[in-house]
């Protein structure tokens, strides 16, 4: 199990591109998860004389790398240490919906018949309303907190998981090692999660690889508009949100965390895309 | 074929029921909606009163039965912030916010589709790797900032287009920009691939066997295959590009539903977010159920008679 | 002695892999005359299908590429041809059908009009004659109700209708050289023996000459005026169809022809040829069947024979071929 691991990564890394990306995403972990020891200021500690400094290269004479937000903190110190909202949201959200989905997808891709077709059409039903509305929505009933917003991200992003998982299973189903199970008398608890569901784990991790992106896009979405986690703690959509107001004299309050998303997006999409090469080939037919 | 469309339009019918529940629901997911109407501070007697006036202290079937038979007629009650009725709200601005949606459409199929044919055409050449780029970097800016940063250079520094506002086709530019982005990298990523696939496959051997020109060949006979599996991802685009809309007309103060949406959820104001939620809907199902009958004119395969 | 339809001299196509060049043709020499019918026999991997695609340029590149030899197709070489006038000769005056007709038809558009396009392109006739020369064809190659089938999909016809619209469109122009790459390969037995009559039958009404690709010796025998047997991307006998059944002058051919079920004769057990292909991007010296030979001695893997005339008509790479020209009958009758 480990030479083969070992193997694979070392297939994944003959990617320059792939590699590339690996260090954007272990970078980030790595600022999510000790960056709050060892960022240079606090990120909350505001100073006043400090305000809307411009980063360094600017031409600032300061002391703040990418220079200062409107209560004067150190916009660097408060990306690192936002890096945690948006990889707890983006992971916990998509484990979350992976479990829904792919839940629904084995259900419906073996019992094809009457609750295949239902849960298809629940596939539909939740298609049919764009989500950052439905988001929008669910948080404004529900209240904005850090929970709420995982499931409700985890809650509406499913869909994927439960047609990939569905189609594969429409097929492995017709195997003759699942049919000898089901003739051996296997419960179907048993096929599914002993047969199919590790067939369907390499789709799965594709899918999930580059849903982690989308999640992070769509956390900074609901943070811009007020509708992410609550202010104390720093989020990047929400830090962008404050820097639209010094759009026109401070442009940097605004971009530096937008970058930030950007770069991590990124180097989580190269990262799902070489899975998506090594793992999957064919799974370029489901992506949205 | 036409068992096909009928089936198909029952089908979607059935979806639009499925929102129209979902839609009901939205708003007693947190038990009694009378909370999310009304100010904090409002007194049990106003409380009382306001439950009764809306009908929520009816049995729940017999409320969705009546916020069903008024749905149909397009009736979502009033809203309470403009005291008109929240369907027509909606409505008003609806053709802004189609014409946004649709200008985003255009500029991402202008883009993508003549890139992903010469991306897969030429595979491996600098059109290839500018798609790829393209792909890969379309899709990982967040909308909203793409936005602030089209106003911060177009706006800002150039003075070249107003930063706010809607009624003009300079009001349309930048918003249309910012919402085209992940769908014009989305439909190049997936176009250029399936035109790989298909320009591998035995029919296209045979045509250039039967002398077919180059142009021929992918225009004629590699892009009607193509387009198929990508048609179904332009449907679903449709409804990403309807939910980019609403962040994206929030930025630059565009008044299309989306802007409208966000103002009613910030104003509480529920039946404008009820009506905006399953008019969206409807058009996307409406959208995705066209692009279902298309595949019968693309595909020959499923005109079964 | 009139020129050939096909001359093919010392071919050789190559593919870059990731184990280095692959040589899936190697210095093949062969030709094909008017009105003459080759059977282009081998294993699958013994270059037969490149050779082919070769021809009608059809390779793709990269990964593939001529590295060296001519192609003369009425006396052209088409390898110097430029894009556009090799678009011309194809689908034309010369054609090509493939062993897959459920997956070469393209999906989306009528038989009729895939027909009509090659007859659009090449006798510039506008599309209402064209689409009714489509007709003709259908009718030609035995299809029921030509009139309603032009204007069906790929989807709705069974695999022999689909080769045998895949044939129409190949015959359409009238070509001078119609390359089949296991035409029947994928199909079943009744309608390859359909398949087969009607090639024959168009053959003789078209006058055309026809290279024949194919694993399957029994249709070499059908078919066939003159053979050609192929191994690991090289010619290894060249014969008449009559005498390469009568005494097969190359071990290998010996070991397909044997390996042959026959009725008129009670065997125990089918012959098959032990071993495999070998693998193309492997280049040591020496016969490249020898491994699997079973007459193969010392000289044949150290020096690699040359195809070289043995008698007259008759070709072989093999050290041994000028004795087993002349041994008894007898020796021939394989255990």
């Amino acid at each position: 199990m480990h030479r083969s691991l070992y193997r694979f990564l070392h297939r994944f890394l003959r990617s320059k591109l792939a590699a590339f990306g690996l260090l954007i995403v272990a970078t980030v972990i790595f600022a999510a998860l000790i960056g709050a020891w060892i960022v240079p200021f606090d990120p909350s500690a505001q100073d006043i004389m400090e305000r809307l400094k411009p980063p360094l290269w600017e031409g600032s004479e300061g002391i703040h790398l990418l220079g200062t937000e409107a209560l004067g903190r150190d916009i660097f110190s408060r990306l690192v240490v936002g890096a945690q909202v948006s990889l707890l949201v983006g992971v916990a959200s998509v484990v979350l919906s992976s479990v829904v989905g792919i839940g629904f997808g084995l259900i419906a891709g073996y019992e094809d018949r009457y609750i295949g077709r239902f849960l298809m059409a629940l596939t539909d039903i939740q298609l049919a309303v764009p989500f950052l509305v439905l988001a929008l929505a669910v948080v404004a009933v529900v209240g904005a907190s850090l929970w709420n917003l995982i499931l409700v991200l985890g809650l509406t992003n499913w869909v994927q998981y439960a047609r990939v998982v569905r189609a594969e299973c429409l097929v492995l189903r017709e195997r003759e090692y699942v049919q000898a199970a089901r003739v051996l008398g296997a419960s179907t608890p048993r096929i599914l999660f002993r047969h199919l569901l590790p067939n369907v784990m390499s789709s799965v991790i594709v899918i999930s690889s580059l849903l982690v992106a989308k999640m992070i896009l769509f956390e900074s979405a609901l943070s811009f508009l007020g509708l992410g986690v609550p202010p104390a703690t720093p989020t990047w959509g929400a830090m962008i949100a404050e820097g639209r107001n010094y759009i026109g004299n401070a442009w940097w309050v605004a971009a530096m965390p937008g970058l930030a998303i950007f770069i991590t997006v990124i180097g989580i999409n190269l990262v799902g895309d070489r899975l998506r090469d090594l793992l999957d080939p064919r799974l370029k037919q489901v992506e949205n | 074929m036409l068992g096909y469309v009928a089936t198909r339009s029952v089908y979607a019918l059935a979806v639009v029921f499925g929102v129209s529940i979902a839609v009901f629901f939205l708003i007693r997911i947190g038990g009694d909606p009378s909370a999310l109407f009304l100010a904090p501070e409002a007194s049990l007697e106003e409380i009382v009163r306001f439950r009764h006036q809306m009908g929520f202290d009816r049995p729940i079937l017999l409320q969705y039965v009546d916020f069903l038979s008024r749905a149909v007629r397009g009736d979502f009650g009033l809203s309470l912030r403009y005291d008109q009725p929240a369907m027509q709200l909606v409505l008003e601005r609806m053709p802004a916010t189609l014409a946004l949606s649709a200008a985003a459409l255009g500029i991402s199929l202008l883009i993508s589709v003549p890139l992903a044919i010469l991306a897969a055409s030429y595979r491996g050449s600098l059109i290839d790797r500018i798609g790829l780029l393209i792909s890969l970097v379309g899709q990982s800016f967040p909308t909203f900032w793409l936005a602030i940063m089209l106003i911060l250079i177009f706006s800002e520094r150039l003075h070249w287009l107003p930063p706010s506002g809607g009624g003009s086709w300079q009001n349309l530019i930048m918003p249309a920009l910012a919402l085209a982005a992940y769908s014009t990298a989305i439909i190049t990523r997936l176009l250029r691939s399936s035109m790989i696939e298909v320009l591998q496959s035995d029919y296209i051997r045979t045509a250039r066997g039967k002398g077919v020109s180059n142009a021929g060949i992918v225009l004629k006979h590699a892009l009607r295959n193509a387009a198929i599996p990508t048609l179904t991802v332009v449907g679903l685009q449709v409804g990403a590009l309807l939910g980019g809309a609403v962040i994206t007309e929030e930025i630059f103060a565009y008044p299309g539903i989306g802007r409208l949406a966000i103002q009613a959820i910030d104003n509480r104001d529920f039946t404008v977010v009820q009506a905006f939620v399953f008019l969206t809907a409807v058009l996307i199902v409406g959208i995705n159920l066209t692009v279902d009958l298309c595949y019968g004119l693309l595909d020959p395969r499923l005109r079964k008679r | 002695m009139s020129t050939p339809v096909l001359e093919i001299r010392n071919l050789k196509t190559y593919f870059a892999s990731d184990r280095g060049e692959v040589r899936a043709v190697d210095g093949v020499s062969l030709h094909v005359d008017a009105g003459e019918t080759l059977g282009v026999v081998g294993e699958s991997g013994s270059g037969k299908s490149v050779t082919s695609l070769s021809v009608m340029r059809l390779i793709a590149s990269p990964p593939g590429r001529y590295a060296d030899g001519e192609i003369l197709f009425e006396g052209r070489d088409i390898l110097k041809l430029d894009k556009a006038a090799m678009r011309d000769l194809r689908g034309n005056r010369l054609s090509m059908i493939f062993q897959e007709p459920m997956t070469s038809l393209n999906p989306v558009f009528t038989v009729g009009a895939q027909i009509a396009e090659a007859i659009m392109l090449h006798q510039h006739l506008p599309r209402p004659a064209a689409f009714a020369r489509a007709i003709d064809m259908l009718r030609l190659v035995n299809i029921p109700a030509p009139e309603r089938r032009a204007h069906e999909f790929p989807h709705q016809l069974s695999g022999g209708m689909r080769q045998r619209v895949m044939i129409a469109m190949a015959l359409s122009c009238n070509p001078k050289l119609l390359i089949a790459d296991e035409p029947t390969t994928a199909l079943d037995v009744t309608i390859q023996a359909q398949i087969l009559d009607l090639m024959r039958r168009l053959r003789a009404e078209l006058g055309m000459a026809i290279m024949l690709i194919t694993h399957d010796l029994g249709i070499v025998a059908e078919m066939c005026d003159r053979v050609v047997v192929m191994y690991g991307g090289r010619i290894v006998e060249e014969a008449d169809v009559i005498s390469l059944f009568d005494n097969p002058l190359h071990p290998y051919s010996e070991g397909l022809l044997a390996s042959i079920p026959r009725i008129d004769e009670d065997v125990e057990q089918l012959y098959a040829i032990e071993g495999s292909v070998p693998d193309p991007a492997d280049r040591s010296e020496g016969c490249a069947f020898a491994p699997r030979c079973r007459y193969a001695f010392e000289r044949c893997r150290s020096e690699t024979p040359v195809l070289s005339p043995i008698a007259d008509g008759r070709k072989a790479a093999c050290f041994l071929a000028g004795e087993r020209l002349t041994r008894p009958a007898v020796e021939q009758v394989l255990s």
